[in-house]
């Protein structure tokens, strides 16, 4: 019996059932069937256009499914879309925060989206700024912050109104070594508050390194579920690293071939 | 629907694209006081001779255009009202304010609302110079109030079919070559500078139609005739269906461009059309 099946059900955060989103012609979800279990960093891997950013939309109820369901915190999202939103942090590709306003009335504001109300809303954005070292920061423009201190910011306002669950996608697209590390320690105190995380990445080490499980979807379809360990021992070669998995996954046999060429060439696999 | 909470929403947003004005002061004060002063003495002057055609229906050219020129501040938000959107779709704000749980209305009215109010201080001050200039108001302070409050509401119509078309498109160059072509047709197929029963009959036929002119015919009664209630009810009935229109076709856009849907007519026609299961 493996993990899954010894897995009690009521620990399951977030739940998709036969999931597929066309648009027109185009199937960008192929009956995607997938468990995200509470307080676990969940990867979804894929290259462009394997359809994660689908997927997030419909979790975030952005959009709606085709058909099959999904499920966050136990609720439908296609129908009771209000009440799963307030269930679900959500932080976007970029960073959306606005120059001319202070550290203080971005989370104002969008404290304002969550209804919190004025009483709650001071105490907890100084728990923010705790949380991401910003507290000396928060009254001042966020035109005068680093990138960095921007993605913080970014990332942790969608933790104001205390969500379940915390979707990230791409959380440390274009930031450097440095602050990617901090990003991720950011996120295993965030998964240590209790709050369940999936994160949509492109990057394999990023997976490897933080998430418990990862899924990878290919071409709409979800074609693994495991932990990045049991991936690479599955999938893997001797090098032990996921993206060789991952390539095995999502390559046809000659491609694969020809990416582990270009990896050796460049990377020094 | 939480109604407190969307006032709120509202507010914020508000408060939101009031700073990003104010953080560019000299814009805000071109487009608050020159703009409104160049145009009325620059049309105004350029013109003035129209009143000696036979049929005109005022000797005073400045009291004809004044509520051509108020429109015409008014078109301006065509362009200005929608300009945000690329960029905050760009960089996940859009996204994140439609994860939340909050209503399109909301998002749409809180832009509506900025726009709407520096208008009417655009629309203010334009009036107080048209009577510093010898303008006559027919109605009065109240009239002149009420052709405020007419700007404000076909601002915000315009506005939000400014964020419509926002919606719609993908690139911030594309949003601008369309609004700003837009703009001087709609603005001199109308009886923005000259009466209709001046124009070619085909082109009369057009500018009858044109929301501008209609909006142009219930504030230039309330500068020239008084309260004339037969020519000012049907200007405030359209107003109010056209501001109420402009709104539902912002609102739809909004979800479709957030939702990735390509926007056309059908789409736009579905999105309308409310249906079981969507998201609320």
């Amino acid at each position: 019996m493996n993990d899954d099946e010894k897995l009690d059900l009521t620990n399951i955060e977030i739940r998709t059932i036969d999931l597929v989103k066309d648009y027109g012609r185009f199937r960008a979800l192929d009956h995607v069937s997938l468990e995200v279990r509470k307080g676990e960093i969940f990867g979804l891997l894929g290259l462009n256009g394997a359809g994660k950013s689908t997927f997030i939309k419909i979790l975030t109820t952005i959009t709606a499914p085709s058909s099959g369901k999904a499920f966050v915190g136990g609720l439908d999202v296609s129908k009771h879309s209000k009440q799963a939103r307030k269930l679900i942090g959500y932080v976007p590709q970029y960073t959306s925060v606005d120059a001319w306003l202070t550290g203080e009335q971005v989370l104002k504001m969008l404290g304002s989206f969550y209804g919190i109300p004025k009483t709650e809303l001071q105490s907890r954005i100084d728990e923010i700024f705790s949380l991401i070292g910003l507290e000396e920061w928060k009254d001042k423009l966020t035109r005068f912050y680093s990138g960095g201190m921007k993605r913080r910011l970014d990332l942790a306002s969608g933790l104001l109104h205390k969500p379940r669950v915390l979707i990230l996608d791409e959380p440390t697209l274009g930031v450097d070594p440095d602050l990617r590390i901090k990003l991720w320690d950011l996120i295993r105190d965030i998964r240590e508050m209790g709050t369940t995380v999936l994160i949509a990445t492109h990057y394999l080490d990023e997976a490897d390194i933080l998430c418990d499980r990862v899924g990878i979807l290919h071409k709409g379809k979800l074609i693994a579920v495991d932990s990045p360990m049991k991936l690479k021992e599955q999938f893997g070669d001797s090098t032990n690293r996921l993206d060789i998995a991952f390539l095995k996954l999502t390559q046809s046999e000659g491609s694969l071939a020809d990416m582990q060429s270009i990896l050796a060439t460049h990377v020094g696999i | 629907m939480d109604i407190g909470v969307e006032f709120t929403v509202t507010k914020y947003l508000s408060k939101r694209w009031f700073l990003e004005v104010l953080d560019s002061p000299t814009g805000a004060v071109i487009m608050a006081v020159a703009q409104p002063l160049v145009w009325y003495f620059l049309f105004g002057s350029m013109l003035e001779k129209i009143t000696d055609l036979p049929d005109f229906p005022t000797k005073d050219y400045g009291a004809f255009i004044l509520p051509g020129i108020v429109v015409l501040i008014s078109l301006n938000y065509l362009t200005m009202g929608g300009m945000c959107i690329v960029e905050d779709f760009r960089q996940g704000f859009l996204q994140k304010m439609w994860a939340a749980p909050i209503s399109k209305t909301s998002v749409v009215f809180g832009r509506v609302i900025v726009m709407a109010t520096l208008n009417m201080i655009q629309t203010a001050f334009l009036l107080f110079i048209a009577v510093m200039d010898g303008v006559e108001i027919a109605t009065g302070i109240l009239g002149a109030a009420l052709i405020v409050l007419i700007s404000g509401v076909f601002t915000a119509a315009v506005t939000s079919i400014s964020l419509a078309i926002a919606y719609g498109l993908k690139y911030e160059f594309t949003f601008n070559a369309i609004t700003s072509f837009a703009i001087l047709p709609i603005m001199f197929v109308s009886n923005a500078f000259v009466p209709v029963s001046l124009m070619p009959s085909w082109l009369a036929k057009i500018a009858e139609k044109n929301p501008a002119s209609i909006t142009i015919d219930g504030m230039r009664s309330l500068v020239i005739d008084g309260w004339a209630t037969d020519t000012l009810m049907p200007a405030l009935l359209f107003l109010s269906s056209f501001f109420i229109l402009s709104v539902v076709l912002a609102v739809a856009s909004f979800q479709m461009k957030v939702e990735g849907d390509r926007v056309s007519l059908s789409s736009l026609a579905c999105k309308l059309t409310p249906k079981k299961g969507k998201p609320q």
